[in-house]
């Protein structure tokens, strides 16, 4: 990857969760603006693009939404549809913002790989009482995506978890 | 509505009502991938996604198990239609909502089709002990069984050892596959007269083609009187094998002990005197 500056960190929509959920924020992720390579700037595109389609579709939590094969595709939409629908299925909803962190690892033809190290303050509602059902981690988590080139547009086909407690770059 | 949970390596026959754990975790856990198969991860360390105990996650994970309802019944099926969800079993089944939970709250969701035909691990442990073939006892003596053994003359006594080996089946269904595993301990003699041998082991084969002398057997009985007096002038005796059965399972937590199975062979026992004349 190619990191030429580092510039300001833009949050795209700066408000956080009241605690009860009912203003939680949806569909939102901190955005830190960095100058790279055109391919690797596809690929994060397409991967912040994901983590925004994954948070639009979370609330109303809504499975089979189109926005959720924009930008993923395999096993990982299968993944977050079935996830989706587990929640849906139970009331529950996701709300919250994301502050992500990736950097690309490699681009290699129509495959890609990004590291990233987010801080989640996403947590999983009660979609009608708007009461929180988890309590926040309040942890960074290390993460690598794998995308594809699907039609000339990147998405993500696995994530990985590689650990807690990570530290961004 | 219910709620299921199966803590360690149930499946579906072998759920018990509780309530939901409170989750302590974010809401991006659902991005990953998790097993999906009924019991195959409860009770273990949940690494799927690619290595979660490298921060410190992970642990055993207790699951939650609720089957959805109609709407969500016909989502997951158009999901897996298209191919953007988790595939639909072949056999008749439901869809239902799996949330597990690791050690350190992390949870994640997902559904699976759960067969209705669904087993305990030691029922499948009962399958797999059937289908093992535990051979009959292949008797053998010496002098030969065909003829007569001899009053005072030591009577040897063993089974095939090809025979005396470990056996295996496995069953599968819902994803977990067993095995039953039986082991030789030992044969029962019964020899007819009231008098019983127990060997450990098969016994030492005869061979005929060496000297007596060079021979040694560790299974034997000898005769004090002749056969002539019982029905039909011989001696009913059986040969009782023991083996010992256990079972461990693949996709489940689970394994033990089946206790022993017996398998017996009767056999006719001619025993005749041979008397000595001092001149």
């Amino acid at each position: 990857m190619k990191l030429v500056t580092f510039a300001a960190v833009v949050a795209m929509l700066a408000s956080c969760s009241n605690g009860d959920g009912k203003n939680a924020d949806k569909s939102r992720t901190t955005r830190r603006t960095t100058t790279t390579a055109p391919a690797d700037h596809e690929v994060l595109v397409a991967y912040r693009a994901f983590w925004d389609d994954y948070l639009a579709a979370a609330d109303p939590m809504d499975p089979q939404s189109a926005r959720l094969g924009a930008h993923a595709t395999g096993s990982e939409l299968q993944t977050v549809r079935a996830a989706f629908l587990a929640r849906k299925s139970d009331g529950e909803v996701i709300r919250g913002d994301l502050d992500l962190a990736p950097r690309v690892l490699s681009v290699l033809g129509e495959s890609a790989s990004v590291k990233d190290c987010y801080l989640d303050n996403t947590g999983i509602y009660d979609a009608v009482k708007g009461t929180r059902k988890d309590t926040s981690t309040g942890m960074r988590h290390l993460i690598t995506a794998s995308l594809v080139r699907e039609a000339g547009a990147w998405k993500v086909s696995d994530l990985k978890r590689e650990g807690d407690g990570c530290t961004a770059a | 509505m219910y709620r299921r949970v199966i803590a360690g390596a149930l499946v579906a026959g072998l759920i018990m009502a509780t309530a939901p754990a409170v989750a302590r975790a974010d809401g991006t856990g659902d991005a990953f991938s998790d097993g999906t198969q009924v019991g195959a991860d409860a009770g273990k360390n949940d690494n799927s996604g690619g290595g979660a105990s490298k921060g410190g996650s992970g642990g055993h994970s207790t699951c939650t198990y609720e089957k959805l309802d109609a709407d969500s019944q016909a989502i997951a099926d158009t999901i897996a239609s298209n191919g953007s969800g988790p595939p639909r079993g072949k056999e008749p089944g439901a869809w239902y909502r799996k949330v597990c939970t690791d050690a350190n709250g992390q949870s994640s969701a997902t559904i699976l089709w759960v067969t209705d035909r669904t087993v305990s691990p030691a029922q499948l442990a009962e399958q797999a002990s059937d289908r093992a073939h535990i051979p009959l006892p292949d008797v053998h003596l010496n002098p030969p069984e065909s003829g007569e053994q001899v009053v005072n003359l030591e009577t040897w006594m063993w089974i095939d050892p090809s025979a005396w080996q470990p056996v295996a089946a496995t069953a599968s269904a819902g994803g977990i596959t067993v095995t039953a595993s039986a082991a030789p301990q030992s044969v029962r003699w019964a020899m007819g007269n009231g008098d019983v041998v127990t060997c450990v082991g098969p016994g030492t084969p005869y061979d005929s083609s060496r000297p007596s002398s060079e021979q040694h057997t560790d299974c034997s009985y000898t005769y004090r009187r002749s056969s002539a007096s019982a029905p039909n002038g011989a001696f009913t005796a059986t040969a009782t094998a023991t083996w010992h059965v256990t079972w461990t399972a693949a996709g489940a937590a689970g394994g033990g002990d089946l206790g022993n199975v017996s398998r017996t062979t009767t056999f006719i026992v001619r025993v005749s005197e041979i008397e000595a004349v001092n001149r």
